[in-house]
């Protein structure tokens, strides 16, 4: 086990490190003089040269991309141009919301998802199959911002049930964070719910076709234990994958959401970066999402391993 | 020797068959039936949307501002005045068209690369690495990654999009093609002489169309969502190009008193992605039947 564990880890490595690498050449991407866009227009040829000096860019691109390395090794993201902030104490400050978000929403997906998708199954090729699976459809085919901006007209306008924007920390007012985050992650949890439904339904499909569904509806196991028991924790091996890519999807749809509901997240983060031209700090900011999934994927992995004794590396 | 005569002669006259059995039963498949047909609805729509609204799409006139939909103005009007039936129709243009090439471009790519990296087996575990790399990150933020150092424009959207879902489809043809080089038809043909691009091409590539072709039909339908996402979040398509995307953004500050500007394109976004999606589960379930049901 512990030698699978170092196996995996190891594979993980040239992956983080090659992240990095792409981090650093989304800069070179840049059109134009990234010291320009930097310094400002306006700003005189000192100034310019200035920040192409302090930023390393009058060196040779493989310099440039050791010195990256060499900051990111020592724990340096870089800073915002804007915020006069660190990367990472800019992102430390809005992980909370970030995760609150995607925590609650991952909360509302798993057992609603899963329940869905699972009583699909067993009522296969039935009116609740069709139901059920053509909802989860729509599901993932409504724009989220889209369903976001008029659940605001309707919840928050109308109705008045939510604020329409805006976030309570967590330790600050328990009701009102949550108050604040119902919506929001709900709204972030209809695409997740209607992707892990499908997910769901075709692994208990698969687990319920095998013969030990047939041994055990035989030997005259109840069809509770039968389905709940035996075919039902097969088939939740795959759900620890589904965590894996819901999570990932779940940060990534969060980008959108927190820009609709107006949270101070991560992902409102990166996108006022963009729109600001914060260069460095959307580079930090990639860099740290992309080391966050490269950690989840290599967390999917390892629970898999664990779960299933089947699973051995290759 | 007789044996490989008589398979070839047998696959000659059976391969026509066997396709022109698998379009009958797409063609009855229900849910390909239905997301074929609101897909083709909406492609004419997007080409012949001159035709259809004698308006410019960014033509404004200030005393029609805001106006509700009525007889003359189908889906209302916006802020400026512009006919907002108009400008989805040609959003739908832009929106459409970002899907298809970016469904074409990675597909194709995932092919060539896919195909490459099962085929020379030193290229391999570069090339699945960095794959791992890319996908590692949802297509969304990846694509905000690479249009933020792009430069908010059409183009930088279709290539972010298309750089962003290669590595999935490099995965499902690597993946198929590691089957197939292994199986004894392919090896008959190598001993057989063949070379190695006519093995690619013609006894490995075929094998991966399949399931090639229902990811593309997703990656249709997924490009569809970010690029309106992007284009709603003003990294995407710039107005006054009308994007589905970006008309939503435009009309969102009115949302409560005008809600016909954003309601139309978002109708329009779901039903593409949604007849994309039905037609993609059509598509999986008759050219790939093992995968029936997966999500």
């Amino acid at each position: 086990m512990n030698r699978l564990i170092a196996y995996k880890i190891a594979q993980a490595v040239p992956v983080v490190l090659l992240v990095s690498v792409l981090a650093f050449l989304l800069m070179l991407l840049m059109p134009g003089d990234p010291a320009v866009v930097i310094a400002g227009e306006q700003a005189s040829p000192e100034a310019i040269a200035a920040v192409r000096r302090s930023l390393g860019l009058d060196r040779p691109v493989l310099a440039q991309l050791g010195l990256w390395l060499g900051h990111l090794a020592q724990g340096d993201f870089g800073s915002s141009l804007v915020l006069n902030q660190t990367v990472l104490s800019a992102v430390a400050e809005r992980l909370p919301v970030t995760l609150s978000l995607t925590g609650l929403s991952l909360a509302i997906t798993l057992p609603v998802g899963i329940a869905i998708g699972a009583i699909a199954a067993y009522h296969r090729q039935t009116w609740v199959d069709s139901l059920v699976m053509s909802a989860a459809l729509v599901g993932v085919s409504i724009p989220a911002f889209w369903i976001a901006i008029l659940a605001v007209i309707l919840f928050c306008v109308i109705l008045g049930w939510f604020p329409s924007s805006g976030y309570v920390p967590l330790l600050q007012d328990p009701a009102l964070w949550l108050q604040s985050l119902v919506l929001p992650a709900g709204i972030l949890s209809l695409f997740q719910i209607g992707f892990l439904a499908r997910m769901t339904r075709s692994a208990m499909l698969d687990v319920l076709s095998q013969d030990f569904i047939r041994t055990a509806r035989a030997k005259g196991l109840s069809e509770w234990v039968t389905v709940g028991k035996h075919a039902f924790r097969n088939a939740l091996i795959l759900v620890i994958t589904a965590t894996g890519i819901l999570l990932s999807a779940a940060i990534g749809g969060s980008v959108v959401i927190e820009q609709v509901f107006a949270l101070p997240g991560i992902g409102r983060l990166v996108v006022q970066a963009i729109l600001a031209r914060d260069y460095p700090l959307v580079q930090g900011v990639m860099l740290i999402y992309g080391f966050t999934f490269v950690a989840i994927n290599l967390t999917v992995d390892l629970a898999y391993t664990y779960a299933d004794p089947r699973v051995r590396y290759d | 020797m007789t044996e490989a005569m008589v398979a070839t002669s047998a696959s000659g006259t059976l391969a026509p068959r066997r396709r022109f059995m698998l379009l009958r039963r797409l063609a009855t498949h229900r849910s390909f039936q239905i997301g074929f047909a609101v897909v083709l609805l909406l492609a004419l729509a997007a080409v012949f949307a001159p035709l259809l609204s004698g308006l410019d799409p960014s033509a404004m006139k200030v005393r029609a501002r805001f106006k509700p939909p009525s007889q003359a103005y189908l889906f209302g009007t916006d802020m400026f005045g512009r006919d907002i039936f108009t400008r989805v129709l040609y959003g739908a243009r832009v929106s459409l068209w970002v899907g298809l090439v970016v469904a074409c471009v990675s597909g194709f790519l995932g092919a060539v690369i896919g195909i490459l990296a099962a085929q020379f087996r030193a290229l391999d575990a570069l090339v699945m690495r960095l794959m791992d790399a890319l996908m590692s990150f949802p297509a969304i933020l990846l694509a905000l990654g690479i249009t933020a150092a792009l430069g908010p424009r059409m183009e930088s959207v279709i290539i972010a999009l298309s750089v962003a879902y290669v590595p999935a489809g490099v995965r499902i043809v690597r993946a198929s093609a590691l089957v197939v080089r292994e199986l004894d038809y392919v090896q008959a043909a190598r001993i057989a002489g063949a070379s190695q691009l006519r093995i690619m091409l013609r006894h490995i590539l075929p094998n991966s169309v399949g399931p090639l072709l229902v990811h593309m039909s997703f990656v249709f339908a997924y490009s569809i969502l970010a690029e309106a996402a992007l284009s709603f979040l003003g990294v995407g398509v710039q107005p006054p190009t009308s994007s589905w995307g970006n008309i939503i953004a435009e009309g969102r500050d009115y949302a409560t008193q005008a809600w016909w500007v954003m309601l139309f394109p978002g109708l329009g976004i779901s039903l593409a992605a949604l007849g994309l999606n039905l037609l993609g589960d059509g598509l999986r379930d008759v050219l790939d039947p093992r995968l029936k049901g997966v999500g």
